[in-house]
């Protein structure tokens, strides 16, 4: 029952996003995909789906790699393990709210972080920094990595990278120690052990990682909010403040719900396949 | 067995990165013992201040209604907790033990559900609540918690649920208990850690949410915690201080949770995720 009620809301916005209600006054005639060809066309949109690009990989990337670093460290048999795995999984239980607020203190130009950088000589702007690495023109904006983002990105690595180790931690305790032996025994020194043998057995839980931490950047709201907002020639802007602000500051229902359904599809890309597959090889 | 030792080495690498994750708690914390002259300005580096006060904890509680909040975050998320696992555990139950066609279809749908961006539903939720006057209301913020806590505490639920042998309910019926009773005094305490766990991912994600508390209780009287953090920014300055402080008085128990139950938060996130 509870499911027809959301996949019927979802519906509900579907349709929407093919009207013409762009006021407070409902309004249900049929629009056709203008909304969507006027999203693609706008330059806060264009902004949007690069900066969700650049996010989700950069923040993808960086929650991998230290995951499977960490965790390794921590499948050392070291001493007081547990309370490494602690203090590495407490961010996670905060809320992305509190991540931003905190983040956005820390990144303030006149404190924070830059502690350690005005020494060295460096002034960081962080999320109001308005450069774009990389760039080049591509449609109406300028395609690159901004700096902005990047202040965005640390902090949600922050935030997830817990979550990677605690899963990649159980992934390694699941590899047999013969496995380990075997390859030692057959000469491989350490770095060998776990290029070769560790990180590919670890695999499957890569995948497992990417589709959680992609469907949490592809649809990310609440940090962005908290800690930026859209910024400055929306730097730092995602479809999901833009759909926030468009339908609940601007009345434009029509054009926020094309742009959740936007979110949805790319979000259903990543989780379709993986829930059909994960069908299979369970029950 | 050979039985590799960690080198101090690896230590000092652990603690960079535990420097890195504490950095922030431990800034935060500074800034809200700091008096206000100390944030900004020449003193803004300083790793330690010599006039701690508790002048931006008292300001959060008296100029700001930060307790009402703290009361609406515990009332919201202890009911939709309550509820949710309530009906969870009934439904995860029958999907455990019935067997019918289509079960792996509905149960990755109820899996998607909890995937799917939220914000997809999020104006016709609103409408939804708004038609019923629950718009700043309590339950305004409960049915849509439950709505998206549920799919995901079934969905943990039903991995417990199986565990548990099928033998046990059939010795039950066999001594002649009811369904009802094999439920609640065979299964029910067997599968306590399993609702623990639950409910406790299902009390923070409610304590947590930002999107429908942001669009559905705008009112001050119904804010909650997360909202009301985000909302200190007022037009023309950010009171730092206070924030700092609020964020620590919220951090805290969530930490102390964490410490806590974190192999059960872990087990349970993992299997909601992990294929088993």
């Amino acid at each position: 029952m509870i499911f027809l009620f959301v996949y019927g809301f979802i519906g509900w916005t579907g349709y929407v996003s093919l009207s013409n209600w762009n006021s407070l006054v409902p309004d249900w005639s049929f629009a056709g995909v203008k909304n969507y060809l006027y999203l693609f066309h706008d330059f806060r949109f264009q902004a949007d789906l690069r900066n969700t690009l650049v996010f989700t990989v950069l923040f993808i990337a960086a929650v991998i790699v230290l995951g499977q670093l960490l965790a390794i460290l921590l499948d050392q048999k070291l001493r007081g393990e547990s309370l490494f795995r602690n203090i590495f999984f407490f961010p996670m239980a905060l809320s992305f709210v509190v991540t931003g607020v905190v983040w956005q203190w820390l990144f303030n130009p006149s404190t924070g972080v830059n502690l350690f950088l005005k020494p060295l000589g460096l002034d960081g702007k962080w999320y109001t920094d308005t450069n774009i690495l990389f760039g080049f023109h591509w449609g109406k904006i300028e395609f690159g990595i901004p700096v902005a983002i990047i202040a965005v990105v640390v902090a949600a690595v922050w935030q997830m990278t817990g979550f990677a180790v605690a899963m990649y931690l159980a992934g390694l305790r699941a590899i047999p120690d013969e496995v380990r032996e075997a390859a030692r025994m057959d000469g491989a020194t350490e770095f060998q052990l776990y290029w070769k043998i560790i990180l590919p057995l670890l695999r499957p839980i890569t995948v497992s990682v990417i589709i959680i931490m992609a469907h949490i950047s592809l649809k990310i709201f609440d940090l962005i909010y908290a800690m930026t907002g859209p910024g400055a020639n929306f730097v730092t802007d995602v479809p999901g403040v833009y759909m926030f602000e468009t339908t609940f500051r601007g009345n434009y229902y029509a054009n926020g719900a094309a742009i959740a359904m936007v979110m949805l599809l790319s979000v259903a890309i990543f989780i379709v396949p993986y829930l059909i597959s994960s069908r299979k090889g369970g029950s | 067995m050979m039985q590799k030792k960690a080198g101090p080495l690896f230590y000092l690498f652990l603690l960079v990165f535990v420097f890195f994750v504490m950095f922030p708690f431990l800034w935060v914390l500074l800034s809200s013992i700091k008096p206000l002259s100390e944030l900004f300005g020449d003193k803004a580096f300083n790793w330690f201040t010599s006039h701690p006060t508790l002048k931006s904890y008292v300001s959060v509680f008296v100029n700001y209604p930060f307790l009402r909040y703290l009361w609406n975050s515990t009332v919201v998320a202890t009911i939709t907790t309550v509820y949710t696992v309530f009906v969870a555990a009934f439904a995860a139950y029958a999907i455990a033990r019935l067997q019918f066609k289509g079960k792996t279809v509905i149960l990755g749908l109820v899996l998607a559900v909890s995937m799917f961006p939220q914000i997809a539903t999020i104006s016709p939720i609103y409408m939804f609540v708004k038609t019923f006057g629950l718009t700043n209301s309590y339950l305004g913020l409960i049915i849509p918690y439950t709505t998206f806590a549920l799919p995901l505490s079934i969905w943990l639920l039903v991995t417990f649920f199986r565990k548990i042998p099928f033998d046990l309910e059939e010795a039950a019926k066999m001594d002649g208990a009811t369904p009802m009773q094999t439920y609640f005094k065979v299964i029910l305490p067997l599968a306590v850690p399993g609702v623990f766990t639950t409910s406790i991912l299902v009390f923070i994600a409610a304590w947590n949410e930002f999107l429908f508390a942001l669009t559905i209780n705008t009112a001050e009287k119904y804010k909650t915690v997360p909202v009301g953090i985000a909302m200190f920014q007022g037009q023309y300055t950010i009171p730092w201080g206070e924030i700092s402080a609020a964020t620590v008085v919220v951090t805290v128990p969530l930490v102390i949770m964490v410490l806590l139950f974190q192999r059960r938060i872990v087990s349970g996130l993992t299997s909601g995720s992990i294929k088993e």
